[in-house]
């Protein structure tokens, strides 16, 4: 359900040395930037080391580690964040495998005094 | 609109169960108001301000204006907002109960510049908090309820404290939201029919519903299950799958709500699939519904399809549609059968 839809469909271009693609939250409803734990994104098997990964929200453009502090920063439900993953030499046009684990804490849902983590992998085949 | 008859519950929606279409790309809050409207799924409107009201908790004017006009142009009564207690949005810390009840507090003014009579929320099960949300709700003159929804019930040592608070306090405005997922006879078949489908093991499947219906606390419950999977050889992600059968689906006896009656401020219709009979097989509704009409509940009932999380095999919207159709034919029977046993 809302797992299949982590990587936008169709988001995926190729750029001189990246590639970018939109992803979407796995939840119902808008989460602080501080909730987005974790993002792993392997494209053909390849991964992209986490922290060279960036996100572009309304503007802002930031890395995983920015996010900690950002609770007042919100991810709208309905927006897809652009994921920048630089990849030297870009990626062939065509069809590429893309493999994105998102892990977000729910802030909300607290059990056992550890707040829910949720983590999602989304698999799709995509042409750039 | 799904009407009822005066001095019944009311019908309505919250906009939750139309969660996978707000993912369709023609989407629009708007759009989708107006389609509520047009399928009868009111009067009632509640909504998820996190969801659906982008930066959310802040409303302006023109948007708050726009938004009242359309509920009023559409026949469609605000009835609850749907709040959060953000308690872990920090990474640093848990916020406080002073930043929790002003986390809350900005909430109800936002629900209440767009005409909803009550917000509610889990909350601090602190006396000092919920005096702070007696001082608020009389303030902003709204109502508050804190939802009892699986894993709880009735008497549950977690509402059994919140009851305790909101007696010490004694504020009429503060009350609960009976969730009917507390109150279940069965784990749901749509959800069984998912997780066979995705390819969970039969036999864990076999195991947790036997678990579900055996008659033990809910720790009993989750240490059998995860002793009896790992002995069956089960993935952690299959357990920690199946673990949330045993937590999202509570086996209270309906008839139980009618203690918790005199205090409820309003109603989620907590559902999961309506067959081609046009019941909710898991959900005793019949029970339910005479619980509401005996206590005299007048309020109203959102319609919360839950099933989304697991499928998308229905539209939110037929779903919804189905059970206003089982409520209302509910409702007629069960005011037939009070009035003649002359309870009104």
């Amino acid at each position: 359900m809302l797992t299949d839809q982590v990587i936008a469909d169709g988001s995926l271009h190729g750029e001189a040395d990246a590639f970018t693609f939109g992803l979407r939250m796995p939840w119902y409803r808008a989460l602080p930037l501080s909730s987005l734990e974790g993002l792993e994104v392997r494209i053909d098997g390849s991964a992209v080391p986490s922290d060279e990964l960036r996100l572009s929200l309304e503007g802002s453009t930031y890395g995983l580690a920015d996010l900690p502090p950002l609770h007042d920063r919100w991810w709208y439900v309905a927006d897809a964040a652009e994921v920048r993953a630089p990849k030297p030499g870009g990626i062939t046009e065509g069809r590429h495998e893309l493999d994105v684990t998102i892990a977000l804490r729910i802030p909300y849902i607290v059990e056992s005094g550890h707040p829910l983590v949720m983590r999602e992998r989304c698999v799709k085949v995509l042409s750039s | 609109m799904t009407t009822t008859q005066p001095g019944l519950p009311k019908l309505g929606i919250t906009l939750f169960s139309l969660t996978l279409e707000m993912r369709r790309p023609d989407y629009s809050l708007e759009g989708m108001i107006r389609r509520v409207a047009e399928l009868d799924l009111g009067p009632g409107l509640e909504v998820v301000g996190f969801q659906s009201l982008r930066g959310w908790p802040n409303v302006d004017d023109d948007f708050a204006t726009s938004f009242r006009d359309l509920l009023e142009e559409s026949g469609l009564v605000p009835t609850a907002m749907s709040m959060n207690l953000d308690l872990a949005r920090r990474r640093d810390r848990r916020m406080s109960e002073d930043e929790g009840l002003e986390y809350l507090e900005r909430q109800m003014e936002g629900a209440k510049k767009l005409g909803f009579p009550i917000g509610k929320s889990a909350i601090l099960s602190t006396p000092r908090f919920v005096e702070g949300l007696a001082r608020i709700t009389e303030r902003l003159d709204m109502g508050f309820g804190v939802e009892v929804h699986s894993p709880d019930s009735v008497d549950s040592p977690h509402v059994a404290h919140l009851r305790e608070l909101f007696d010490d306090v004694g504020s009429p405005q503060l009350g609960f939201v009976p969730d009917f997922s507390a109150s279940m006879h069965d784990v749901p078949p749509s959800l069984v029919k998912a997780h066979r489908e995705s390819g969970m093991p039969e036999e864990l499947i076999a195991l947790v519903a036997d678990v579900w219906h055996s008659d033990s606390t809910m720790p009993e419950k989750f240490g059998r299950f995860h002793e009896e999977a790992k002995a069956l050889g089960a993935s952690p992600g299959d357990v920690g799958k199946l673990n949330m059968v045993l937590t999202m689906h509570g086996r209270m006896d309906p008839r139980r709500w009618a203690e918790l009656m005199p205090q409820v401020v309003h109603v989620h219709g907590k559902f999961y699939w309506i067959d081609e009979d046009g019941n909710e097989p898991s959900i005793d509704h019949d029970s339910i519904m005479n619980v509401l009409v005996e206590a005299g509940y007048d309020g109203y009932v959102s319609s919360e399809w839950e099933g989304h999380a697991y499928t998308d095999a229905a539209s939110g919207y037929d779903l919804c549609r189905g059970h206003h159709d089982l409520m209302r034919r509910l409702l007629v029977q069960a005011a037939e059968t009070a009035g003649a046993a002359g309870a009104h």
